[in-house]
C-alpha cells in the first residue's frame, strides 16, 4: 500500500486527516508530523527519515508538506537526496481526499499527477464562480 | 565597499517568509551562508539556492573561505550573514570579519540545549560563546521577525 506522510508546521496536517476522515473513512498507512516553533529541524528530518524509511520497506511513499520553503518542505527535500520518493507541496483538503480516493488504484506517477491537479483545481473563487458580488 | 546589513542566527537557514522579511527590511540582495559541512554539501547548496527570495543571490561557505569572499562582493551589495549557531560566527571573527551586530532568530532545542527565550535553546558552550561575543563589544539582539520586540540577550544570560 502507498504510504502517506503529511509533514507542516504545527499540527495542521494531523487535523487535515481527521477532517478529511469524516468525508472518506478511517485511512491506514498515514503519517502525521508536526514541527513546533521551538522543535529542532534536525530531529524532524530524523523521524521523516525513518517514516519514509518505513513506508518504502512495503511500497512507494508520497510526502505532502504545507509550504513551499518551509521548514517541513525543506526537511523533505534534504531526504530527497538519498531516498526516493515521491513529494507535494501545499497540501489541502482538495488534494488529500483525491489521494485517499485513487490510493493503490492508479500507479503512483499518476496519482502524483491527479492528486497535483486535485489541489490546485480546488481552489475557486466562489463569486467568479457563481456571478455574485462581494460587496465592499 | 559591500556592506554587511545583517548578521543572522537562524538554525533553520532560509525557510518560510521569515528571509523573504528580513530581506525586505535590510534591502539586502546577497545571502552568505556561512556553514562549514554545509559548504561541502552541494546538494544542499542547490536546495538553498532554489529558497533564496526572488532577486537574492545565495552563497553557501566555511567560515575560513566567506571570509576571503565577503572581501570581494561589489560596493552596492548588502549582504545578509546568516549561520546556524554563534561558535561560527566566532570563527569568522577570528578570521577578520568584523560583525559589531548579531541577530539571533532560531536555535532548536536538542538534548544539549536548554530553553532561553520562545524558539531560542542553546548549550552551555554556547551561551560561554554569546557572552564572549558581548565581552567583545558585539551586540547580540534576539528578534525572530523585524516586526516583534529585540530583546538583549546579555539580561537572558546574566
Amino acid at each position: 500500500m502507498t504510504k502517506f506522510i503529511i509533514v507542516t508546521h504545527g499540527d495542521y496536517g494531523k487535523h487535515l486527516v481527521k477532517s478529511a476522515e469524516l468525508i472518506v473513512g478511517k485511512q491506514e498507512n498515514v503519517s502525521t508530523l508536526g514541527l513546533d516553533l521551538s522543535n529542532n529541524v534536525d530531529h524532524l528530518f530524523d523521524r521523516l527519515n525513518q517514516e519514509i524509511c518505513n513506508g518504502l520497506c512495503t511500497g512507494s511513499v508520497v510526502v505532502f508538506s504545507d509550504i513551499f520553503g518551509g521548514s517541513p518542505m525543506n526537511v523533505t527535500v534534504r531526504n530527497l537526496k538519498n531516498l526516493s520518493f515521491h513529494s507535494i507541496t501545499g497540501v489541502n483538503m482538495p488534494m488529500l481526499l483525491e489521494a485517499f480516493s485513487l490510493r493503490d488504484q492508479v500507479p503512483v506517477d499518476d496519482l502524483v499527477s491527479q492528486i497535483f491537479d486535485a489541489g490546485t483545481k480546488g481552489i475557486v473563487n466562489v463569486n467568479d464562480k457563481f456571478g455574485l458580488k462581494g460587496g465592499k | 565597499m559591500s556592506e554587511i546589513v545583517l548578521t543572522r542566527i537562524d538554525d533553520r537557514l532560509i525557510h518560510g517568509q521569515v528571509m523573504t522579511a528580513w530581506v525586505k527590511t535590510t534591502k539586502a540582495n546577497r545571502i552568505v551562508i556561512v556553514d562549514n559541512p554545509t559548504a561541502e554539501d552541494q546538494f544542499m547548496i542547490d536546495v538553498l539556492q532554489m529558497l533564496a527570495p526572488p532577486g537574492i543571490s545565495v552563497d553557501v561557505y566555511t567560515a575560513a573561505t566567506a571570509a576571503k569572499e565577503l572581501g570581494n562582493f561589489g560596493p552596492n551589495d548588502k549582504i545578509i550573514i546568516l549561520a546556524k549557531n554563534p561558535k561560527i560566527l566566532q570563527e569568522l571573527r577570528e578570521y577578520g570579519v568584523l560583525l559589531s551586530h548579531i541577530n539571533v532568530g532560531g536555535m532548536g532545542s536538542n538534548p544539549n540545549r536548554s530553553k532561553l527565550y520562545r524558539n531560542i535553546s542553546a548549550s552551555s558552550d554556547e551561551l560561554l560563546c554569546f557572552k564572549s561575543l558581548i565581552n567583545q563589544g558585539v551586540k547580540v539582539e534576539i528578534q525572530i521577525v523585524p516586526d516583534e520586540k529585540c530583546i538583549q540577550m546579555q539580561k537572558l544570560i546574566d
